[in-house]
């Protein structure tokens, strides 16, 4: 086909120009303007080479190439793309986002002094995390899977000095792993059961489901999502990521790394036994009602949001576990806009309050929302983008979070018809997290942007300076993206979206079950939740006061369902308590023994010592001489002629195994 | 003359001349230059090394290369025997790239050995006479030349640690003596049974001799009828037959050097002891001696019987993993940690060996090579800070990355590295390992699925202490136990820079391209399949 070498060579460029910009700004040191143009071209550039990938797929149909990485008798690992429709879009929404992040972050970050290798780490993140786009085979997806967790690691823990980011980045990598542990286990099963890992051969295989393996399989490879994504029970790490910088926690921790999960189930979808698609419904249902209950009683700005995100990924997992593969896919897209758009103008948000308290003798932090309030008035622009992005994200009409949640309700919908029975839960929880979501976003709106500014600090102070444009480029495209007419004509349906139907079925078609139907419940249901919303927020400090009582649900909530407490008092407690004990295994009864070995050792010794003495004492003369040639010896020794004693040795030794072989 | 020759010997004739010259610190240099040379020669050897020797159904001496051949001397014993012994050196793959290693290390270790102040002619006399036999172990084909160069590392290995080593050395180095000379016996009790049984033909009419020789002990038929270590030989002793016990002997005997739960105990104490170098030394090399022996005189000689123990070996392998990991999470001493971190990645070695199939056994060898890399670099991050502060304890530090950058990156690279990051070795080696060891379950069954997945418990704990280590001493706010220390913590000198980054960059190297040393070992572990597969 025409244009192969071409656009394979660009997919290199997309990949390695990330690590190639990484070393290079991590080795030179740039002035912060040439950092800051030249980490935003590159972003840019892949960006746009991603865009014609995206292209030339679209019409001609996925690619692949691979290389041999290790060769060992009849078999091989290796390392190759296999870039299908899906990936291709991953690829323009990660560059995209990671553009429009690294112009965000040039005046985010302006005065950080460690901006340098913020944009290095920036740049490894988007290698690492195209990597696990690109990969043709589940080993690739691993080696990438674990970077793209080393960078979140680093960037999590980018203010090291802080304690609580340096402790929230070991969490972060630490949760992961266990998943990861979890997802290599898989790949041993794939490899020893069918010798090979790359996912193109494994599809062609047409797999048994009946087949116990393929059920194990599929059972551990989805750990990798649960790690990754933020499911339960590994959800923990995610509100505590939101320790790194802002913009980090819209590129990585909202819009595409976290969505880098759902990637994979989308990637190994073939080889998911319906038992384990059931679990993934399971999964993600609890995790989305879970996490957006926890999100109505958050105070601080960014953790809202992230438990949103958390809430978000449960419905993409729910949608895959449901049969709605390509509807996943779909909100992923979606959400990776008007999420990170909500975080960016968090961000902006942020970056305003900082400086506004910098003053301040005591401190003051700037993402607590009980401190905000009538940010309308000042950060106007801000406002709308927030307006918009929060109605993606609620899924009001018009906008894309209408489509695509609207679209895997629907497929749940249709899932639970089908199977009947306890099913049913699942589509009711997805209809409850949209009430849920409605709610907890009228609250932020509410306590962020309306109202009277409850801090005397901003009262004072007039208006920010207007915003730069490296703030309101992403932030506006980020908003636009966040409308419907980019991904469907049709503003109350997806079923004719260019984007779901470039990846499903040409022939796809709505599930028969009324479409009208569940889009008139969901959209009561938000409408519920705004108007809840609205009676307990519409006065900001009553209802602040109400959320802040000590009952039973508040603490439950805030806490995250305890799900630290349970962590510690469940997994790391008692490893650590392992630990302690086997440090005294190794005291009190290893050594102990060695110990006494010695001491034994030490007594045989003397024993022989004195009947030694006994017969020197019958032979008095000849022992003078004989203690004065070893007290002369020992003297040199001791005196540090060393060597002359190993001469000795040696030639002991020597005569020794001579005289052991006559 | 051949070239392993001239490795094994030109460290061992410097050592004499040193011992001629005035003392001074010039000699430092010259135990670097040394180190130097035997890396040139050696990169030499690797350019006309191959790496596409074909594989027979039992050893030869075409399965080697570099042979070098000489009867060192002949004992007649009775009308028909005599005892032969020869310099016998070849290497194969696996040999040939730990002799690398070694010299990779040994360079390393000579350059952090500039530090050393006290008695420095005796110091790189020992040190050189260590290199020589670390390399003529690693070269050995007669267990003869093989036993002695083992039995030589000990003396050097004894004073490095009691004379230049902390304050609890003589402690410390009598342990280390005393618990690898155990291992010595039993190794050297199997030894002496294959000299007795072994029966091969001298080319003579009805003259047989005893020989030693690893390629003629590797074959069946050249063992007496009446041998302990026939194949055939129906003795058994508590259900085991006296090949069995022999394997066993070896197992405990180099497991000792591995080192393997329950005979570890040595090490973290030799670590937290010896100097820098020494440790650096003691990781890099010495543990995989214990290694390449077990390969060597285990697997190669009693290829079946290991294969009847394999379940053991791995049990071994797996609790040394869990338990080494539990011990480090739980040391408040940096180096006490990184020696327990050496139990459990060693672990993944037996279990690698004891899968017997080409992903496990390759795995094992990588993990060797990979291992004797990184857990010398760990050790010259926790010198770095004893040298400065001459303390180690993880809680009297936080926050060094504000004060100590250059560190901070060395201590991040070596650590992920360690936990089995992508891009770094270990990952490959613990990846070929696992999926050897799980495939096994499926193939030849020799392995419970088990096994593999109670050791990647043991990833996940070394990522937790590795974390946590880097967490608390180098995160958060900067501060340490003593104000003077403050001042003395300043980065990384030139030389250490080259200690650690050159080794961060073989690390990364092996961790990106594997199929160069990949390539290295395939047809000799390929050989040893076999073996163990027949």
């Amino acid at each position: 086909m025409e244009g192969i070498d071409f656009n394979i060579a660009l997919i290199h460029y997309i990949l390695f120009s990330g690590i190639i910009g990484f070393v290079i700004m991590s080795v030179i040191s740039f002035n912060k303007r040439l950092l800051v143009v030249l980490g935003t071209a590159l972003a840019l550039s892949q960006c746009l080479a991603a865009c014609w990938v995206y292209g030339f797929i679209a019409q001609n149909g996925s690619l692949s190439s691979s290389v041999n990485w290790i060769t060992f008798q009849s078999s091989t690992l290796s390392l190759g793309y296999w870039v299908t429709t899906e990936a291709a879009l991953m690829l323009c929404v990660v560059t995209l986002v990671s553009t429009l992040v690294n112009l965000f972050s040039s005046v985010y970050m302006g005065k950080d002094p460690g901006i340098r290798r913020y944009y290095s780490y920036l740049s490894f993140f988007v290698f690492a995390m195209n990597g696990i786009v690109l990969a043709d085979n589940l080993l690739m997806l691993f080696v990438f899977w674990e970077l793209v967790g080393l960078a979140s690691y680093l960037l999590i823990g980018f203010w090291f000095d802080k304690l609580p980011a340096a402790k929230a980045s070991m969490k972060a990598f630490l949760m992961n792993k266990v998943g990861d542990v979890g997802f290599l286990l898989g790949i041993l099963i794939v490899w020893s059961n069918w010798g090979t890992l790359d996912l193109e051969v494994l599809k062609s295989m047409d797999l048994d489901f009946n087949n116990a393996a393929v059920i194990a399989a599929g059972a551990m490879l989805i750990f990798g999502t649960i790690g990754k994504s933020a499911q339960m029970p590994l959800s923990a790490w995610l509100p505590d990521a939101m320790e790194g910088p802002t913009p980090v926690s819209a590129l990585i921790h909202a819009a595409t790394m976290v969505a880098a999960g759902i990637y994979l189930l989308g990637r190994i979808y073939f080889m998911l036994a319906p038992e384990v698609l059931v679990a993934l419904a399971i999964i993600g249902a609890v995790t989305a009602i879970t996490a957006a209950l926890t999100a109505t009683k958050q105070f601080d700005i960014k953790k809202v949001l992230a438990y949103s995100t958390i809430s978000q990924l449960g419905y993409m997992v729910m949608g895959m576990g449901v049969g709605g593969y390509a509807q996943s896919i779909f909100h992923l897209t979606t959400h990776a806009f008007f999420k990170a758009g909500l975080f960016l103008a968090a961000g902006a948000i942020i970056h305003h309050l900082h400086h506004a308290l910098e003053q301040q003798k005591e401190p003051v932090d700037p993402q607590d929302m009980r401190i905000m309030g009538g940010l309308k008035s000042k950060m106007p622009f801000t406002f709308v983008v927030f307006l918009t992005c929060t109605l993606a994200l609620v899924g009001f009409p018009f906008t894309s979070g209408f489509l695509s949640k609207d679209s895997i309700i629907h497929q749940s919908v249709e899932w639970a018809n089908s199977h009947g029975g306890w099913t049913f839960i699942i589509p009711i929880i997805g209809f409850a997290v949209v009430g849920i979501t409605a709610f907890y976003m009228t609250r932020q709106l509410l306590l962020v942007f309306f109202g009277e500014p409850r801090h005397e600090e901003f009262s004072s102070t007039t208006k920010p300076k207007p915003s730069a444009l490296s703030f309101s480029i992403p932030l506006g495209i980020l908003a636009v993206g966040s409308l419907w007419f980019f991904y469907s004509m049709n503003p109350f349906s997806a079923e004719k979206s260019w984007l779901v139907r470039s990846f499903s079925d040409a022939n796809y078609q709505y599930p028969p079950v009324s479409h009208l139907l569940t889009s008139g419940i969901a959209l009561t249901l938000l409408a519920a939740g705004v108007v809840f919303g609205y009676t307990r927020f519409g006065k900001a400090e009553q209802g602040m006061q109400l959320d802040e009582a000590t009952t039973w649900n508040n603490r439950l909530l805030r806490n995250n369902w305890f799900q630290d407490k349970i962590l510690h008092s469940l997994v790391v407690g008692p490893i650590l308590r392992l630990a302690g004990l086997t440090v005294a295994v190794e005291k009190k009864i290893i050594d102990a023994i060695v110990n006494a070995f010695g001491v034994m050792m030490v007594v045989l010794g003397k024993v022989s010592n004195i009947v030694d003495r006994l017969v020197v004492d019958m032979f008095v003369s000849l022992s003078a001489k004989t203690i004065g040639a070893g007290g002369q010896a020992f003297r040199s020794l001791q005196s540090g002629k060393v060597y002359l004693y190993i001469t000795y040795a040696f030639l002991i030794l020597i005569t020794l195994t001579i005289i052991l072989i006559y | 003359m051949n070239w392993l020759t001239i490795l094994i010997f030109l460290p061992i004739l410097s050592a004499l001349v040193v011992g001629l010259l005035p003392t001074g610190a010039y000699l430092k240099k010259i135990n670097i230059a040394v180190a130097g040379l035997q890396l040139v020669v050696f990169s030499w050897m690797a350019i006309g090394f191959s790496t596409d020797v074909p594989t027979s159904s039992e050893y030869s001496e075409a399965s080697f290369q570099f042979v070098e051949r000489a009867n060192w001397f002949e004992l007649g014993l009775g009308a028909n025997n005599s005892l032969d012994v020869d310099y016998f050196v070849a290497v194969d793959g696996i040999s040939f790239s730990l002799i690398g290693l070694s010299i990779v290390i040994l360079i390393i270790a000579a350059v952090s050995s500039l530090s050393i102040q006290k008695n420095i002619k005796g110091y790189v006399v020992l040190f050189l006479l260590l290199n020589g036999a670390i390399i003529g172990c690693f070269a050995a084909l007669d267990l003869f030349l093989f036993y002695l160069f083992f039995e030589f590392m000990l003396l050097p290995m004894y004073f490095l640690i009691g004379i230049w080593g902390g304050p609890r050395r003589e402690y410390a180095s009598i342990k280390f003596f005393l618990y690898t000379l155990l291992g010595s016996i039993l190794i050297l009790i199997v030894l002496i049974a294959l000299y007795s049984s072994s029966y091969v033909p001298t080319g003579v009419e009805g003259v047989y001799s005893h020989s030693l020789n690893l390629i003629d002990l590797s074959k069946a038929a050249n063992y007496h009828v009446e041998g302990l270590l026939h194949a055939e030989q129906s003795g058994t002793l508590l259900g085991l037959t006296w090949r069995h016990w022999a394997f066993v002997l070896v197992f405990i005997g180099f497991g000792i050097k591995l080192p393997m739960f329950p005979f570890h105990t040595w090490l973290p104490d030799a670590h937290v002891e010896a100097p820098t170098p020494i440790s650096v030394i003691l990781a890099g090399i010495l543990l995989k001696v214990g290694g390449y022996g077990l390969i060597r005189m285990g697997y190669m000689l009693f290829p079946s019987e290991a294969n009847d123990l394999a379940w053991w070996v791995a049990l071994m392998g797996v609790i040394s993993i869990i338990y080494g990991g539990l011990n480090a999470l739980g040391s408040n001493d940096l180096k006490k940690l990184i020696a327990y971190s050496s139990v459990g990645h060693m672990g993944f070695v037996l279990l690698g060996l004891a899968s017997a199939t080409s992903e496990g056994v390759l795995g094992a060898t990588y993990q060797m090579i990979s291992h004797g890399l990184i857990s010398p670099m760990l050790f010259l991050v926790s010198g770095v800070l004893y040298d400065r502060t001459h303390n180690r304890e993880i809680n009297n530090y936080s926050g060094l990355a504000s004060k100590m950058k250059l560190l901070t990156v060395a201590a991040v690279v070596a650590f992920f590295a360690s936990l089995g990051l992508p891009m770094f070795s270990g990952f490959v080696a613990e990846l070929l390992t696992l999926l050897g060891s799980f495939k096994s379950g499926a193939t030849n069954g020799l392995l419970p699925h088990w096994m593999p997945v109670v050791a990647t418990f043991g990833i996940v704990i070394s990522a937790a202490y590795a974390l946590w280590t880097i967490q608390r001493m180098f995160f958060g706010p900067f501060s340490v136990k003593e104000q003077s220390w403050s001042d003395q913590l300043y980065d990384l000198t030139s030389r250490e820079k080259f200690m650690l980054f050159s080794l961060a960059g073989l690390i990364l190297f092996l961790g990106v391209f594997p199929s160069f040393l990949i390539d290295m070992l395939d047809q000799s572990v390929a050989q040893l399949l076999i073996l163990m597969q027949n």
